[in-house]
């Protein structure tokens, strides 16, 4: 209580600092300005805070402006070395790729980070093998509703959920470097 | 080539705009790339120009300390030899050194709590989750800020 107390105090200080601050140096700086260079420096300010309030909105133009094929990469615990080679694949493409082993860290809400990473993605790149686990179906459900690009990854054989049966699938088993090739080609 | 280097527009747009833009250009290259191209919080680089403009101000006013003290050489000198008339020039020289000088810790204290105090203002409000900033406290205050201290050091730089 008392630490949280001092916290706040020493925050509330800090915003009279930075007003003590921006004033000070001005007055301190500003005797060499002319009206011109005066009103050269506000604008400069202002570009830069109307930046920062924009910045969602620059970053979603530079993106529209530079765009890079972002990659959902789903797989199951058992299949994490697989998918780091296909991760390492795409990336060396220039794809950014969101693997859940990197992303959700002890403590992270899975459901909500997963939702994240479909919302962000271009394509949901779904690597098979064995029976489909429950999170899958779910991944897929999230993916096909906000029409992302679905690609099965047979990695060995696996039984396909209904959803990707009538989709071709990449065949990665046996180290198809062909396989590997035209995934790459497909997403990036 | 020089005229423009030396015109306000440069020293009070241009160079703070781009050594903000260069910034979060480094910001942005030197990121992990297993993450996205570009986030909103590379534009965060507010506290990185005040350490830049405090750095910067520390070096002018060792250069200014060094002209004082050879232009109290050159005003020893001008004495000795009885040339008034320098004497007088080198006089004003440095009385105007002096009056930069006795400023220059002032704006020192003011660069350095301006560091502080947005460092802790992002800390305490900057943040809305984790790993995402708040765009106003966040970013564009410390922005602001930074290209204010900047244009600060720019100014006294010139006097």
């Amino acid at each position: 209580m008392k630490r949280k107390f001092v916290s706040e105090i020493f925050a509330w200080l800090s915003v009279g600092g930075l007003v003590f601050s921006a004033i000070g140096l001005f007055t301190l700086q500003s005797k060499s300005l002319k009206p011109f260079d005066f009103a050269l420096s506000i604008v400069s300010v202002v570009i830069v805070v109307l930046a920062g309030i924009f910045s969602a909105r620059l970053a979603r133009l530079a993106k529209w402006i530079a765009p890079s094929r972002r990659v959902f990469l789903s797989c199951s615990h058992h299949d994490y070395p697989a998918a780091r080679e296909v991760a390492k694949a795409l990336r060396a493409d220039g794809a950014f790729v969101w693997l859940d082993e990197e992303r959700l860290r002890p403590g992270a809400p899975i459901r909500e980070m997963i939702e994240k990473g479909i919302a962000g993605a271009d394509s949901f790149v779904a690597l098979l093998s064995g029976k489909p686990r429950p999170s899958l179906l779910l991944e897929l459900g999230l993916a096909q509703a906000r029409g992302l690009k679905v690609i099965p990854v047979l990695l060995a054989d696996a039984e396909l959920p209904s959803d990707l049966q009538g989709l071709r699938y990449i065949d990665l088993r046996h180290g198809n470097d062909h396989g590997f090739e035209e995934l790459v080609r497909e997403v990036t | 080539m020089e005229q423009f280097l030396a015109s306000p527009i440069f020293r009070y747009a241009l160079f703070p705009l781009g050594s903000a833009a260069l910034g979060v250009a480094v910001k942005c290259v030197t990121r992990n790339d297993r993450y996205t191209s570009f986030r909103k919080e590379d534009i965060a680089v507010g506290i990185e120009l005040m350490l830049t403009a405090c750095l910067m101000f520390v070096l002018i006013t060792t250069d200014r300390a060094l002209a004082l003290l050879k232009a109290n050489r050159r005003l020893a000198e001008c004495l000795s030899s009885g040339n008034t008339t320098s004497a007088t020039t080198v006089q004003t020289e440095v009385q105007h050194l002096s009056g930069r000088l006795a400023l220059a810790g002032w704006v020192i204290a003011l660069l350095f709590l301006g560091l502080w105090s947005v460092s802790t203002i992002v800390r305490k409000w900057g943040w809305k989750s984790e790993t995402e900033m708040m765009p106003l406290t966040g970013i564009a205050i410390p922005l602001g800020l930074g290209i204010l201290a900047l244009i600060a050091v720019m100014a006294g730089a010139v006097q």
